[in-house]
């Protein structure tokens, strides 16, 4: 129905252009002087009015299995990976390693499977996909899963739950991660914690016994006692993520009421936006914080001025290649770079960690315009290995997403990757809901309000009610 | 250039046209026109109004492909979110201070100062002042942010510091003044052209009987070069209004409309937030093209009111030749 | 014009100019520190090193070569500034010296054209793509951004053909030359620094645009430099400032210098467009 509203509009439009056409006047439009302009089949607004002189889209050649993949540089594996496997199976693979951004990705993806111009895999967030299977944009694999059991078994099964969405299997996990709370063993020792002590952080922080009470005040002393300079005690995500909800997770937040509808507690989200804004007020973290370049976020905490400090395990990767190499790389981080689990709010309760799995989606024929989606999942289980997967998990320090990796040589050499792995047992994901992002959007604007003291944590929590509210309707449960 | 900068032409030496001459007139007019205009109707005035449709439905990223018509709910949401208010006096501040004191009066300024002084030193400081315009804005961001960053990186605090002035990120202790610097910076060149060739325009006779007359540089401009650059003025402000009111893409790297709660989020940015990113995927389009078609509905009330208040009609000039 | 013992009779400008230019002054000083040292503490280099131009030898997988994302860039820059030329100066031409109904309406249009927030548009400009097959075509790409170009051409255009005196013109009507050759043969090649300046003035815009080449292109073998600068800050997580500083300057570099050598032409811009409201 819409598409006829924009053809009767684009008509008229047509006509002119066809006038415009005849007159000779715009020989300047027909000649584009444009390189690929003719083999693109755009020659001029007149003469592609006539279907006859439309030449397919340039997504190369039809039988070549496509892939995208929102990657960096050293994430290429991601891309890859697909490419690899495709060539085993002797299919043409035509692979996209997109570093530019989350958001104008999904929106040029989103463009192309509207056209049905998309690539036959898509790489990414588990997040999408709710959207984009509601949109009918990729397609439910159980059966595929199913089928392939020798492989997907050894899914650790934990990730499975990422990708479930409307009682059905979306994806295949490519990645995933821990979010460790970083600590500078050296501070620690300075603040005159025994060995003993340092070593058993983790564990204390796993069992609750210490919590984010006791990370604050052992900042806070750490700060008192002129180990850490003011608001050098504990630093989070500078940045928006989702980062921040494990602090609502551990007070016992949650963002999924169980029957698919988004939660917000109001109970937890207090407690959770009082505690960012006393680690401002606690002087452990500086005022005016959001928002600090994380180039100089990393260039700080890896130069060892902060106590504690929160990210990512890929950050590991990142800090040895990119801003400790002149120090000795991983030698040097793991000197005095320790890691737990995100401490509970309350005493008693396990630590917590969250994960963002990235997954490889199959594309539907609305979206692709083809129909090698069974060829397309075949490369995806052909690059789902130990071998393959490790590849990506070892060059970016992701964790492992087979429990067949998990015993390989080079993974178990890896103490970063090691050390971490066992906090998938406690990690939580993001809902695979439609409206998170626009959940996420009131609820970071506000926090942020909260850490600056632009709004008491009270305020900011019956604010993003409201505006949950007016934006979700019933859409969201307020608890 | 000279002279109608100053005299707009007379009316009087247009021959009056009649009618058929006007037809004929017409005729070939389209003959020109038309390339430029089916241009813009197709990919300028055709997607305003695809995009006025797109306000009236629940086009989200999931319903994409098939959206349903939903009347003006997305206005009435829009008018009811919390921020909105919050968001329209941001607007306003934004646009207004900049242009004072940037868009028009740093670039009034820096035109006075370098036609001033010699010729080449002129030159040389508007080239300066031209630089942000072609520096990609990611890179042009990324100055100011290693200018106003934290200590020890940030240039701002090596400055500040011996002053005795505690060290801080500028961009989050002060989020509109730079806000306010970064754009005034790139929006202050435009003006500065403008007023530059102005001035120059201007006959070497006025500005030499203004000092026979005994007056200062400073009474010079207020009274002799000032009255005659009103149009230019008028110009400079209404375009860069507009401008202003629709540009968003430094906010959007320098802060991204906080820190904290839409603090320096403007309409066009919320707009753009809503319409074309979303971190986590789901993208409102409905929601966001209500977003861009008011500011396009205060954008053309504006430019409306300013044509009729300024006579801007009257400044359009005649045509020199519609006959024959 | 202004006298030489008028101005030689205090620095007071100079100081003021230096004091209001300053923040430029330290910040693309700052910019080419910035390319060549790993980390910068102000205005101090920690160590200098070549290793953020590295790019222009040393090409990622991913990206290809930077000399080929160059030359699409080129490219699609040239082709704008041609486009946008020839349509503006087509059009201009009508609006300076032809009495055409609705002149006026069309004249008040091209201004309020420029308060619609173009980029806010780009959804509903992908419908009209995707209608007219242009969806992934260059030529989908120029035009569109000749489009969103062309309400300033005009306008700046007519100021030009304002300042030609007409009597040439009105002697070549006279012997029955046709309109469009008069355009073509008499006007255009006098207004020639107009045509230079918003040659110019498109090329730079076509030469930093980012947003419609990277949406409406799919296949990334077209990439340009704007692009391939924003996906090393995307939400990448190893932005190496110094590297993005270094490809930043080599993306400004050619504009600069086509710009230190027709600055003249470009200052015009400014003084036709004001024409028409001056």
């Amino acid at each position: 129905m819409y598409r006829k509203h924009v053809s009767g509009l684009l008509l008229a439009m047509l006509l002119l252009l066809a006038a415009c056409g005849t007159s000779g006047a715009p020989p300047t439009v027909g000649g584009v002087p444009a390189p690929s302009a003719a083999a693109s089949g755009g020659a001029s607004p007149a003469a592609s009015a006539s279907p006859t002189e439309v030449v397919p889209p340039a997504k190369g050649d039809k039988s070549a299995i496509s892939v995208w993949a929102q990657a960096n540089n050293v994430e290429t594996a991601r891309a890859e990976n697909i490419d690899s496997a495709a060539q085993q199976l002797g299919f043409k693979a035509e692979a996209i390693a997109d570093p530019t951004g989350w958001g104008d990705y999904k929106k040029k993806f989103l463009l192309a499977a509207d056209s049905g111009q998309a690539p036959d895999i898509i790489l990414s967030g588990h997040e999408d996909i709710a959207p984009w299977g509601q949109a009918g944009y990729i397609i439910p694999l159980d059966d595929l899963i199913n089928a392939n059991q020798e492989t997907f078994k050894n899914i650790i099964p934990e990730l499975w739950k990422s990708v479930e969405w409307n009682g059905k299997r979306w994806g295949i996990p490519q990645d995933t991660e821990a979010r460790p709370l970083w600590y500078n063993k050296q501070k620690l020792a300075d603040l005159g914690w025994s060995q003993q002590e340092i070593d058993s952080l983790p564990d204390r922080i796993k069992s609750g016994e210490f919590t984010l009470d006791d990370m604050i005040a052992t900042a806070k002393q750490a700060v008192e006692k002129g180990v850490v300079k003011e608001g050098h005690g504990y630093w989070h995500r500078p940045t928006k993520g989702s980062d921040f909800y494990q602090y609502y997770f551990a007070y016992g937040g949650a963002l999924d009421d169980g029957s698919g509808k988004l939660l917000f507690d109001k109970a937890a989200a207090e407690k959770w936006f009082a505690f960012q804004r006393r680690v401002v007020e606690e002087g452990i973290t500086p005022k005016n914080f959001i928002g600090t370049e994380s180039k100089i976020w990393h260039e700080t905490v890896t130069s060892g001025e902060v106590l504690f400090f929160n990210g990512g395990v890929w950050n590991f990767a990142d800090w040895a290649k990119n801003y400790t190499k002149d120090k000795g790389g991983e030698e040097y981080l793991y000197g005095f770079v320790g890691w737990a689990l995100q401490p509970s709010g309350e005493k008693g309760k396990p630590g917590v960690t969250l994960s963002h799995p990235l997954v490889y989606m199959v594309t539907s024929e609305k979206a692709s315009g083809e129909q090698q989606q069974q060829d397309a999942f075949k490369a995806v289980t052909a690059a789902t290995t130990p071998e393959l997967n490790n590849k990506h998990a070892l060059g970016s320090a992701h964790l492992a997403i087979l429990t067949t990796q998990l015993d390989t040589p080079d993974y178990k050499a890896n103490k970063i990757l090691q050390g971490t792995a066992y906090m998938l047992e406690y990690t939580r994901f993001l809902p695979n809901n439609a409206d998170f992002g626009t959940y996420d959007d009131i609820v970071f604007r506000a926090m942020s309000a909260a850490e600056n003291g632009e709004m008491s944590p009270a305020e900011a929590v019956s604010m993003v009610a409201d505006e949950l509210q007016t934006e979700l309707g019933d859409k969201v449960v307020i608890k | 250039m000279a002279e109608s900068t100053v005299h707009p032409p007379s009316k009087a030496l247009v021959a009056q046209p009649t009618l058929s001459h006007r037809l004929r007139a017409s005729a070939t007019a389209l003959l020109f026109l038309l390339p430029a205009a089916a241009l813009v109707i197709t990919f300028f005035i055709v997607p305003v109004i695809i995009t006025l449709y797109i306000s009236m439905t629940d086009m989200s990223t999931s319903t994409f492909s098939d959206p349903n018509f939903i009347g003006l709910q997305n206005y009435s949401r829009m008018f009811r979110s919390g921020a909105m208010g919050k968001i329209v006096r941001n607007t306003v501040f934004y646009v207004g201070t900049t242009l004072a004191l940037f868009n028009v009066g740093m670039a009034l300024v820096i035109a006075l100062l370098t036609t001033h002084i010699p010729r080449r030193s002129g030159a040389f400081f508007r080239a300066l002042w031209l630089l942000p315009r072609i520096t990609p804005s990611v890179v042009y961001i990324m100055i100011w942010k290693y200018l106003a960053a934290d200590a020890p990186f940030g240039v701002f605090n090596q400055v500040l510091q011996p002053l005795g002035i505690a060290p801080e990120n500028w961009v989050l202790a002060a989020p509109w003044t730079m806000v306010i610097l970064v754009n005034g910076f790139i929006g202050a060149s435009f003006g500065m052209i403008i007023f530059t060739s102005a001035i120059e325009s201007i006959p070497e006779s006025y500005l030499h009987a203004s000092r026979v007359d005994g007056a200062t540089a400073l009474q010079t401009i207020r009274y002799v070069i000032l009255p005659l650059l009103r149009w230019p003025l008028l110009f400079v402000m209404t375009y860069q209004t507009l401008s202003l009111m629709t540009s968003f893409e430094q906010i959007l790297l320098l802060t991204d409309g906080g820190p904290g709660y839409y603090t320096t989020e403007t309409w066009a940015l919320q707009a753009y937030h809503r319409a074309l990113s979303n971190y986590f995927g789901n993208v409102n389009f409905g929601l966001g093209a209500a977003l861009a078609a008011v500011l396009v509905l205060i954008g053309v009330i504006l430019a409306i009111v300013y044509l009729r208040v300024f006579r801007f009609g009257e400044l359009v000039q005649e045509p020199k030749i519609e006959t024959l | 014009m202004i006298e030489e013992r008028f101005r030689a009779r205090n620095i007071l400008p100079y100081l003021l100019l230096l004091l209001l230019t300053s923040p430029l002054l330290v910040g693309y000083l700052w910019l080419i520190i910035a390319t060549f040292s790993r980390r910068t503490f102000g205005l101090q280099p920690d160590s200098l090193t070549l290793a953020n131009w590295q790019f222009l030898w040393n090409f990622d997988t991913w990206q290809g070569s930077i000399w080929a994302v160059t030359l699409n860039t080129l490219l699609l820059a040239a082709g704008l500034a041609i486009v946008v030329v020839a349509l503006s100066s087509l059009a201009g031409y009508a609006l300076s010296r032809l009495d055409f109904i609705g002149r006026r309406a069309f004249m008040s249009l091209t201004l309020v054209l420029h308060a619609f927030p173009s980029v806010t548009l780009l959804i509903a400009i992908y419908f009209v793509l995707r209608e007219l097959r242009l969806y992934n075509t260059i030529a989908g790409v120029i035009l569109v951004k000749v489009a969103l170009e062309m309400p300033l051409g005009m306008w700046l255009m007519k100021g030009f053909f304002d300042n030609v005196p007409w009597d040439i013109e009105r002697a070549a009507m006279v012997d029955g030359a046709s309109r469009l050759r008069i355009w073509w043969q008499i006007v255009l090649p006098l207004i020639r620094p107009g045509i230079a300046a918003l040659a110019i003035f498109s090329f730079i815009s076509g030469w930093n645009e980012f947003l419609i080449p990277y949406t409406f292109i799919l296949s990334r073998q077209r990439a340009t430099l704007a692009v391939y600068l924003q996906q090393l800050v995307g939400d990448s997580r190893f932005v190496d400032y110094g590297q993005v500083a270094a490809i930043g300057l080599f993306q400004m570099l050619p504009v600069l210098l086509f710009f230190l050598f027709t600055q003249r032409y470009l200052l015009n811009i400014y003084a036709g467009g004001v024409k028409g409201g001056a």
